[in-house]
């Protein structure tokens, strides 16, 4: 493995609207539904999988479905995981709708996930080494012309959060331990959150014995929760409290802000190395359920604990991402998944219908296709990026 | 303890600018050799290749062209730095070999969603190295397999349809470089033909 902990970037999606809402709580356990984890079959069972995972998302590659009149249309940022990546100047992806780049940018330290600003510039997060022995890791600031605007130096490995110009919520890792933190553009930490002094409460909220032993959380979220319905009805659901993700405990949570205390968590025995929990403006909480042998995105009531909607309806060998990957409500109520591990990101409605599906056949460099996050950015919101790129004959 | 601007929307002064898009589409009428002519270099009989993909990008005070012909027997892809230091292309060809013979290094797991299984290349399908005179200069060529869709780092027999020729070349007199990946069916690929393809290649106006 090149790089400690595997990459999660920033949250909700300002970019469509969806600007993360929080949720209700809901003690642990009392839910509802079935967890579609494990059942001894072989995970992959087409003819092309069985040759590799990988192989069988890199044989389908390219736009595989497109119904405009059915999708929330715009572009949508990706670039691949970088595991086996220490290449000079890594590719992030802006695609239309038919999949054809209509923006690209070049890391020099490949990216784990990227975020498109409302001016055209581009925040993104690296981690690790590379070949060429750079450690400059951290979070990048990017113009449209690729140039380095900003850089805050860390080992944040897995998810930012832009607030404002200035400030941000980044997750950083202490020798294995998570650690949440606002900081300002002059690396001036404004608040901390270690998580092994919050152990007690998690041990209290999940019932279950938790051993910090070296990477025993792996955070992969640190996004606050905007205004939503439920902050009424229950104050750790109030805007402004955090929400995290501890994959390795299969269980996502939310700090109260500023006291640091963790006052809801959620999902052991329901959850398996999650990614990426958002709130939605309807005070639920969506998230990419990795599975162990089946993936499947829920979007879950805090207060109740009832998964209101799920996809695939049922679970299915044919979804199946065990790390990585996300999923993100688009303004006209789709679901934007990006499956990370098969690099294949698609759309699909309320009910279920695939509207629009792609594979990237961009992992030239890999020896993985694996995608770690994607989103999708309205038409509009694009294009003060491309008024400022330059026009290049 | 200072509480947070918190969803304090990024409002950015939106930035005025010059064009739209920055991309040319791909141009169904353009071939290789039209589109590498502002580059003072052509391909011979490759070289009125279909251009399938047609994209610029700037990176810095770089210009990268994104250039991809295809026929029903080949696929030329080019990545075309312009405006490269001597410093930064050492350091792009440094990287980029580096990285097509990575992917063929062992492994010490067999990564979940990596495209083999195995965690050690066979040493039948691990790259070979040719060495060919590309614009008079001696230039190493990786000959590695590859998948139907392209993708590098194929180690499966049953998973290899594709022979691939990796290559990068740098035009140091006009500052530019030229990462090449010319793709053949494994079945029909001739180490002869590539390397009459790589040796062809001109310059369309004389050094300086």
């Amino acid at each position: 493995m090149r790089y400690k902990y595997f990459p999660s970037p920033p949250s909700h999606l300002l970019a469509c609207g969806v600007l993360a809402i929080s949720a209700a709580c809901n003690p642990v356990n009392g839910q509802t539904a079935p967890g579609p984890r494990g059942s001894g079959k072989p995970v992959l069972q087409d003819k092309i999988a069985t040759i590799a995972p990988g192989l069988a998302a890199e044989e389908t590659a390219g736009l595989r479905v497109y119904k405009p009149e059915k999708c929330y249309n715009g572009y949508t940022l990706f670039t691949h995981d970088p595991i086996g990546n220490n290449i000079l100047f890594s590719p992030i992806y802006l695609i239309d709708m038919r999949g054809e780049v209509k923006h690209q940018w070049m890391t020099e330290i490949p990216a784990i996930h990227a975020r498109l600003m409302p001016d055209g510039n581009l925040f993104y997060n690296t981690t690790g080494g590379t070949l060429l022995g750079s450690t400059d890791y951290g979070l990048y600031e990017l113009d449209p012309n690729s140039n380095v605007g900003w850089h805050l130096p860390g080992d944040i490995s897995h998810d930012f959060q832009v607030i404002d110009n200035d400030t941000f919520l980044i997750s950083e890792y202490d020798e294995g331990n998570p650690e949440i933190k606002i900081v300002t553009r002059g690396n001036k930490v404004l608040w901390t959150w270690k998580s092994v002094d919050h152990i007690g409460e998690l041990e209290e909220l999940t019932g279950a014995k938790i051993t910090a032993s070296r990477d025993w959380a792996h955070n992969n979220t640190a996004i606050f929760l905007g205004k939503n319905p439920l902050a009424k009805k229950d104050p750790r659901f109030k805007e402004g409290n955090i929400m995290f993700s501890f994959s390795s405990l299969d269980t996502i949570g939310i700090i109260d802000y500023p006291s640091g205390k963790i006052v809801w968590a959620w999902g052991k025995g329901m959850l398996w190395k999650q990614h990426a929990p958002e709130m939605l403006n309807n005070g639920h909480i969506l998230l990419f359920d990795n599975g162990e042998l089946f993936s499947r995105v829920i979007e879950l009531d805090p207060l109740s604990g009832q998964i209101v909607w799920k996809y695939p309806p049922q679970p299915t060998e044919s979804f199946h991402s065990g790390m990585l990957s996300n999923a993100t409500r688009l303004p006209n109520g789709n679901t934007l998944i990006c499956g990370g591990q098969t690099g294949r990101i698609f759309e699909v409605t309320a009910e279920g219908e695939i509207v629009w599906e792609f594979i990237s056949p961009f992992g030239r460099w890999h020896n993985s296709p694996d995608i770690y996050r994607a989103y999708r950015y309205s038409e509009e919101y694009a294009q003060p990026l491309f008024r400022a790129a330059e026009k290049i004959k | 303890m200072k509480k947070a601007p918190l969803v304090k929307l990024l409002v950015f002064s939106l930035l005025s600018g010059a064009a739209l898009n920055a991309h040319a589409q791909a141009k169904s009428s353009s071939t290789l050799n039209s589109e590498l002519s502002q580059y003072k270099i052509s391909l011979e009989e490759s070289g009125s290749d279909p251009v399938i993909s047609d994209y610029k990008f700037r990176v810095k005070d770089m210009i990268f062209h994104i250039l991809t012909g295809e026929t029903a027997s080949r696929r030329i892809e080019f990545e075309i730095i312009r405006n490269i230091s001597p410093e930064t292309a050492s350091r792009y060809i440094e990287s980029r070999y580096a990285v097509v013979r990575d992917l063929y290094d062992p492994k010490s797991i067999p990564y979940g969603s990596a495209i083999t299984r195995d965690t050690q290349c066979p040493e039948d399908m691990k790259p070979e190295e040719l060495s060919v005179k590309v614009l008079d200069k001696p230039v190493q060529v990786l000959l590695v397999n590859a998948s139907r869709r392209y993708a590098l780092g194929v180690w499966e027999k049953s998973a290899a349809y594709k022979k691939a020729g990796f290559l990068v070349f740098h035009d140091e007199l006009n500052r530019t470089l030229f990462q090449m990946i010319i793709f053949a069916d494994l079945k029909d690929f001739d180490s002869g033909k590539l390397t009459k393809i790589l040796t062809d290649i001109k310059k369309t106006e004389p050094a300086g």
